[in-house]
């Protein structure tokens, strides 16, 4: 039984999907299977975090099995692979450069070159879910942790620069840089919590209805999160104050995908919705997509990509009406 | 409705255990397994008194006379165990209705620690779900899963020689194999049920072992706790009968 959903990324050829027993490489025109890996199932390895590109085309995926693959994004064929992690890889790597940066839930943040050769590990008190964030101007990373904490590392080094207080709750969503300095994350204390950038401070927080899973997504001068309790929220930035919300069929834990002019964010219950920059609906009634949806949907294109749990269809891609292309069913091997 | 009534009360109580014992999950076990053993005292109770009464049945010169006059007529000895049992005021499923009464609750026990230990996100979110409002979750997630060498979320081997050794798994054998021992009534040579029962004290400890040697070692801790708090309550109530260990005993 999965443990966990989909992680998900595409490029402009193809589709990366771990789930389960696969990391599968898809097709992005036509739907079809490119590669599996491992090519046959092996209960041992299981993976569920969204893979990462690196520049010169390497997949580079995190498993249960403690291990963090190099894959050619090609072929699916093992180019090197990390096994010091003493626990499973949930949360995806960050990749910036030259640099892979792991997050485990073991408690440890792993630093690696693109090459697989070990830099540095970070310890923190708890396990790591998500993916670190990075400011390109102080060459930081931002690694948000079960402990309820959010620190900040030096990239090239691993030495801690600063943490946050317990902000209250855990947090396992990547928290959103703003580039005036401010960091915005969600956690299980039902709020929404700006920190500055440069030393940690708690700028502002808002309440919410239940728990903040995904990471805040920052765009067009507004601040857009769901919750565990069904609201879709509008923030201001600068302030915290919320500007809108609404309230929808299922728990919302995945983080919202939100482009120029729509914001495409999905249910526990399987409903996908299309809402404008004012909160009005773009599709006048959701998408019903079927079993649950936990992943961030992801634009490719005009294509949008939505993976789902406990349905036959493991990926849908749908045009950005939400009519559907293609679906996605693993063959069985 | 099971999470409603079991579940949920379970998952909450342990969370509320687990922050008032200095948030250790091992102690917050141990202490709920022995706060569901009280509550459920009533209904062991009733199961040793209607197991007594049954024991004497089945040693009472009544019975074993009726048994031989109606050797040959199945039918007839059913009714006349019937009216004996009306006559000495034994209900037949006085000693198994309780069990069965506490079997749910076992089930639910187990399935709340589980849910508690949460360690991966489909697990976590479904935790979320079972959480009152009130309780205040969000300061104790994740939980602390270590308890003294063990990693409550995994299976147990102590590392000892660069062997994993299962002491929990093995604890649990020898404790339900105790607990069964202790708490059998000496059986008569010949006694209906005699040879099932000593087949039980054989096969279940193994099982049960072998439960918590493949699961999580949470859930050897609750076998353990459960076994030796049973053992007390037994030897408490005068009820365990300690020549049973003795070697040549059956």
């Amino acid at each position: 039984m999965a443990t966990s959903w989909p992680g998900l990324l595409a490029n402009d050829r193809q589709v990366y999907l771990a789930y389960n027993q696969h990391v599968y490489a898809i097709d992005l025109a036509t739907g079809m299977e490119v590669w599996r890996f491992p090519v046959e199932a092996d209960a041992k390895k299981t993976f569920f975090a969204a893979p990462s590109l690196t520049v010169d085309g390497q997949l580079i995926v995190g498993g249960y099995d403690n291990t963090l693959y190099s894959l050619n994004r090609d072929t699916g064929s093992v180019l090197w692979s990390f096994t010091e992690a003493k626990d499973r890889y949930i949360g995806s790597p960050l990749v910036v450069e030259e640099s892979i940066f792991a997050p485990n839930a073991g408690k440890q943040l792993f630093a690696l070159n693109t090459e697989g050769r070990f830099l540095w590990s970070f310890e923190s008190q708890s396990a790591h879910w998500t993916r670190p964030a990075t400011d390109p101007d102080c060459q930081c990373i931002y690694l948000s942790s079960m402990d309820h904490r959010i620190y900040s590392i030096d990239a090239q080094t691993g030495r801690l620069k600063w943490m946050t207080d317990d902000l209250g709750g855990a947090i396992v969503g990547t928290p959103a840089y703003d580039s005036r300095g401010v960091l915005y994350t969600g956690t299980f204390a039902n709020e929404v919590v700006a920190v500055d950038a440069g030393n940690g401070a708690v700028l502002w927080r808002t309440p919410t209805n239940g728990w903040v899973w995904g990471g805040p997504v920052l765009a067009d001068e507004a601040l857009f999160f769901g919750d565990l309790s069904g609201t879709l929220y509008a923030a201001d930035p600068q302030t915290g104050e919320i500007t809108w919300s609404i309230q929808v069929d299922g728990r919302i834990s995945a983080s919202p995908l939100v482009t120029q002019d729509t914001i495409y964010f999905n249910t526990e219950n399987g409903s996908l919705y299309a809402v404008g920059n004012d909160s009005s609906f773009v599709w006048p009634q959701p998408k019903l997509i079927g079993g649950k949806l936990y992943t961030t949907p992801v634009l490719a294109g005009d294509t949008l990509l939505v993976a789902t749990v406990g349905s036959e269809q493991l990926l849908y891609a749908l045009d950005l009406n939400g009519n559907q292309k293609w679906t996605f069913v693993p063959a069985e091997k | 409705m099971w999470n409603i009534l079991i579940i949920n009360p379970m998952v909450n109580t342990l969370l509320w255990i687990y922050s008032v014992l200095g948030q250790n999950f091992g102690l917050a076990i141990i202490f709920f397994t022995l706060l569901v053993r009280l509550i459920t005292y009533p209904l062991t109770a009733q199961q040793m008194k209607s197991a007594q009464a049954m024991q004497e049945f089945q040693k009472s010169k009544k019975w074993q006379d009726i048994q031989k006059k109606y050797k040959d007529n199945r039918e007839k000895l059913a009714q006349e165990q019937m009216k004996l049992y009306k006559e000495m005021g034994i209900s037949p499923f006085g000693s198994c209705l309780p069990t069965l009464v506490q079997f749910p609750i076992i089930i639910g026990l187990y399935q709340a620690i589980i849910r508690a230990l949460a360690v991966t996100p489909i697990q976590l979110l479904d935790l979320s779900s079972h959480i009152y409002p009130f309780v205040n979750a969000a300061s104790l997630i994740p939980l602390n899963n270590r308890f003294l060498w063990m990693d409550l979320s995994q299976p147990e081997r102590l590392p000892l020689f660069g062997v994993g050794i299962p002491i929990l798994a093995i604890f649990v054998v020898i404790t339900t194999y105790l607990q069964s021992k202790l708490m059998t009534p000496m059986s008569q040579p010949g006694e209906q049920g005699a040879q099932m029962a000593q087949a039980m004290n054989l096969y279940m400890p193994f099982l049960m072992g072998w439960l918590a040697y493949s699961f999580s070692s949470g859930l050897a801790l609750y076998f353990v706790a459960s076994n030796l708090f049973t053992i007390i309550q037994y030897a408490a109530m005068g009820k365990v009968d300690w020549r049973n260990l003795l070697p040549g005993r059956k």
